[in-house]
């Protein structure tokens, strides 16, 4: 079973063919480009890297979010062309999830966590047992005192992951006394190739929902202002 | 001759759209989702909102677009995308659906101007028109008159230096309480109202300009609303309605006019949203028949946005050869 991975919902963007449990190209871009222009480019140059064709190809994991909206909208809409245009079924994948792949043989509490402005973060805790990640909250934003709240209910250790991890690093560090660890410096970042393998045991369909986690600012103003979601008739 | 079959993808603002079209003059399907509902609820189009529904739409739209033409995937020569004016977000949400399809099915991409577009809708409708001529594009976003001097081949003879058009009548019909978008209500209420009940001003700037402003007549009404109300007085939104649209009309058509003869083209187009407005259509037929020159606009449904009027428009960079690579990008502000 061959995978292509992708992922443009952070900073990032990735594109990976894995098959099996063997990761056969990845690509990663890490700076100020932009995914638009990149993504594309890159899945094909992982193609040609493996001298492959779509056509090969049994299914499509790409991330959802949470991360940044555009970025979620990219990866997605590339996934549904590659998908429509080759008749090639699709799993939708949290980046949160995704991230916590990353740390795969970590034995504690494995946090990953995105910057969402407004003193905010994305995260989500997991943990592995038995080899498998466990999920044991959703994707949420929450502040980063409801975060400390939370860890501390936890005795194991603690991994702070994800690309903003070290931001909050010596905040959370100083305000918990339990073991608090920060995730490799290329193991935070979503990997595609993590994007791949956590579809694994999902089932592969038609339809990806994106996973914003966050209503837009401008539905939110709607609600308090009328008491009702705007897409409420 | 082979036919040419182009499957084009609109997303620029806030009409998800996929068309397919043959020789450049032909719909085979064009579904336009319209999220319009949605955004009247805030007055105006919400970026991230109108993104967020094209993501959810876009793969439904093209299904059903595909399916209506009759065609299958092998009878598809390329993909064609509006690349830009429009909402950066927006934008991409088409762009990099079309560019993940046509890299799978492996054929060409073409990047299409969206005011190159509404000048094409043009021939969807008329078979026979051919440049060269003069065109008008009004919408909510622009204000141009152009000399077409061959297909996608363009010369800015004037533009906008504030509002354009149709922004300056959203924000009249705002202030007279009408919904988004306004220009529909403006057209409707200045039907029963007395057009020369209030004098607002005509922008010519320089003798021989082509360019436009429009930011002196929208304050001109606020100002006129904001006295009238000092006063105690109420006001006939009809006549206001019917006054400011005279005044608009007034200088888009002495303006098209002056161009073509200048330029010494028989025919005008005028493509945009606002070429929608029934006023502007019925004084700019009867005062280029004076002159002996021609006026086309396309039908209601091919003003607004839809991906018809961008599959037009690529078939004649297809017969150049203008395609579009992997690394392409979405232009918010693409000139034309
Ligand atoms: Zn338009």
């Amino acid at each position: 079973m061959k995978i292509l991975g992708i992922d443009a919902s952070t900073q990032t963007a990735g594109v990976a063919i894995i098959e099996d449990e063997v990761l056969k190209s990845e690509i990663v871009i890490n700076n100020d480009i932009t995914h638009s222009q990149k993504l594309m480019v890159i899945i094909d140059q992982v193609f040609k890297n493996l001298d492959m064709t779509l056509d090969e190809i049994d299914g499509i994991a790409v991330t959802i979010g949470p991360g940044s909206f555009t970025g979620v909208r990219i990866g997605m809409a590339t996934a549904l062309g590659l998908s429509r245009a080759k008749d090639i079924p699709m799993a939708g994948i949290s980046t949160l999830e995704a991230l916590a792949m990353n740390n795969k043989g970590f034995n504690g509490i494995i946090c990953p966590m995105q910057d969402a402005r407004r003193d905010q973060i994305y995260t989500a805790f997991f943990k592995f047992e038995n080899d498998e990640l466990i999920r044991l909250t959703p994707d949420m934003a929450i502040s980063i005192d409801e975060f400390i709240d939370r860890i501390e209910k936890y005795d194991e250790s603690i991994l702070l992951a994800g690309p903003d991890a070290d931001k909050f690093y010596d905040r959370i560090k100083a305000m918990n006394n339990s073991d608090i660890q920060l995730v490799a410096f290329n193991l935070g970042i979503p990997r595609p190739s993590s994007v791949a393998y956590v579809s694994r045991n999902r089932e592969f369909g038609k339809i990806i929902k994106p996973n914003y986690v966050r209503k837009s600012q401008a539905e939110t103003s709607y609600e308090e202002i009328h008491g009702k979601s705007v897409f409420d008739d | 001759m082979k036919d040419i079959i182009i499957l084009a993808i609109e997303t620029s603002c806030d009409e998800t759209s996929v068309a397919v079209i043959k020789n450049g003059r032909e719909i085979l399907s064009n579904v336009v989702y319209t999220q319009i509902d949605l955004h009247k609820k805030f007055g105006g189009v919400v970026p991230e909102i109108a993104s967020r529904k094209h993501i959810e739409k876009i793969d439904l739209i093209f299904t059903q677009s595909l399916e209506e033409s009759g065609l299958n995937f092998s009878d598809l020569d390329a993909i064609a995308v509006t690349y830009g004016p429009g909402l950066v977000g927006a934008l991409l949400v088409g762009m990099s659906y079309a560019k993940a399809l046509a890299f799978g099915l492996g054929i060409p991409l073409i990047p299409v101007n969206h005011i190159d577009g509404h000048i094409a809708a043009n021939y969807l409708a008329f078979p026979d028109l051919k440049p060269p001529y003069i065109a008008l594009i009004v919408s909510g976003g622009h204000t141009h008159i152009i000399d077409v001097l061959d297909y996608g081949e363009y010369e800015v003879l004037g533009r906008t230096r504030d509002d354009a058009v149709g922004e300056a009548f959203d924000k009249v019909a705002r202030t007279l309480g009408f919904p988004y978008p306004g220009g529909p209500y403006i057209d409707k209420a200045a039907k029963d109202g007395n057009k020369e009940a209030i004098k607002f001003p005509r922008t010519y700037l320089e003798k021989d300009s082509f360019d436009f402003s429009f930011s002196g007549i929208k304050s001109a009404v606020l100002n006129y609303l904001n006295s009238m109300k000092m006063k105690g007085i109420e006001i006939n939104a009809n006549d206001v309605a019917a006054s400011f649209q005279e005044a608009v009309v007034d200088v888009l058509v002495e303006k098209i006019i002056k161009a073509s003869l200048k330029m010494n083209h028989k025919e005008i187009i005028i493509a945009g949203g606002v070429a929608a407005n029934s006023h502007l259509r019925k004084r700019l037929k009867e005062e280029a028949e004076i002159h002996y020159l021609d006026v086309f606009y396309p039908p209601m449904s091919l003003c607004t946005d839809n991906a018809a009027m961008i599959g037009a428009a690529a078939y004649y960079q297809f017969k150049k050869g203008i395609f579009a690579n992997l690394d392409l990008n979405s232009v918010p502000n693409l000139k034309l």
